[in-house]
């Protein structure tokens, strides 16, 4: 390949994170293409510095990080288990207010509680908040998609 | 900017080494992911050495769970650059974390028998 159309170490090294960052949204993938970017090319500044050609100083840049695949695989499971927390928080204050209400509503009927009422709280507790959670998910994944 | 080549790197921190030096580093001021490391570096000596690999998703992770805060400052000459922040829980998490390493430090000088008995406070004596 021409030296002129080979792509640049960094550039190589960029788009395999990005890869793995292609879910999260798009201003927050290019955030962290940027940060990656201008730490790479201030290491690949000091090695040529040192004496390093262009290329050689961007791979000695690109080794410092180690596998891009590792690390946009780590940056993704960062964000992604910010949001898995979020859902479940979500998942159990609407389950406990669910519980709260049912038992209110029979509270105030003076009605025994029937014993199928277990499974109502369940079905609703579970009903809404997945149904939420699938249409958040997706709307996400299309934002990424569209990037 | 610093930056020192030695010519057999020493091992990379671990991610708790990791995650308690850039929260120290970050108590003296705001600083962004390069300068952070070279801090580190710096300041051992090359003695450490923070992978870049490594130092990326503990500042995601300290950052998702409201340890450190960021924004991108723009700066007169240059690119805008990220620059994290530590947090109040920043600083409760450095302390926690400081009391559970002298703990450790001084639990392995009892068993090897060569505790620190001088007295002499070192760099991370603001905790």
């Amino acid at each position: 390949m021409p030296e002129q159309t080979r792509p640049r170490p960094i550039e190589t090294f960029l788009a395999q994170v990005d890869e793995r960052l292609r879910r999260l949204p798009a201003d927050r993938r290019a955030s962290e293409r940027e940060e990656l970017a201008q730490h790479l090319e201030l290491l690949a500044t000091a090695y040529r510095a040192r004496g390093l050609s262009d290329e050689d100083a961007q791979r000695a840049a690109v080794e410092r990080f180690g596998r891009a695949e590792r690390i946009g695989a780590e940056l993704h499971q960062a964000w992604h288990g910010r949001k898995a927390g979020e859902y479940a928080r979500f998942f159990v204050a609407y389950a406990a207010f669910i519980v709260v209400a049912y038992l209110a509503l029979f509270a105030s009927m003076g009605d025994p509680l029937p014993r199928h009422l277990p499974w109502v709280i369940a079905a609703n507790a579970l009903a809404l908040p997945s149904a939420f959670i699938y249409a958040d998910v997706r709307k996400r994944r299309r934002a990424a998609a569209t990037d | 900017m610093y930056i020192q080549f030695m010519d057999t790197d020493p091992s990379p921190l671990g991610r708790d080494e990791v995650r308690l030096l850039v929260l120290h580093v970050l108590t003296r001021g705001a600083s962004h992911g390069y300068a952070i490391a070279r801090a580190v570096e710096a300041e051992s000596d090359a003695a450490l050495r923070m992978g870049e690999g490594t130092l990326y998703p503990v500042l995601r992770t300290l950052e998702v769970d409201g340890l450190l805060a960021s924004e991108w400052e723009t700066v007169e000459s240059g690119p805008a650059r990220k620059v994290y922040r530590i947090t109040p829980r920043g600083r409760a998490e450095l302390q926690r974390r400081l009391r559970d390493w002298r703990s450790r430090v001084s639990a392995l000088g009892r068993v090897l028998g060569v505790g620190p008995r001088t007295g002499r406070k070192g760099g991370l004596s603001h905790a």
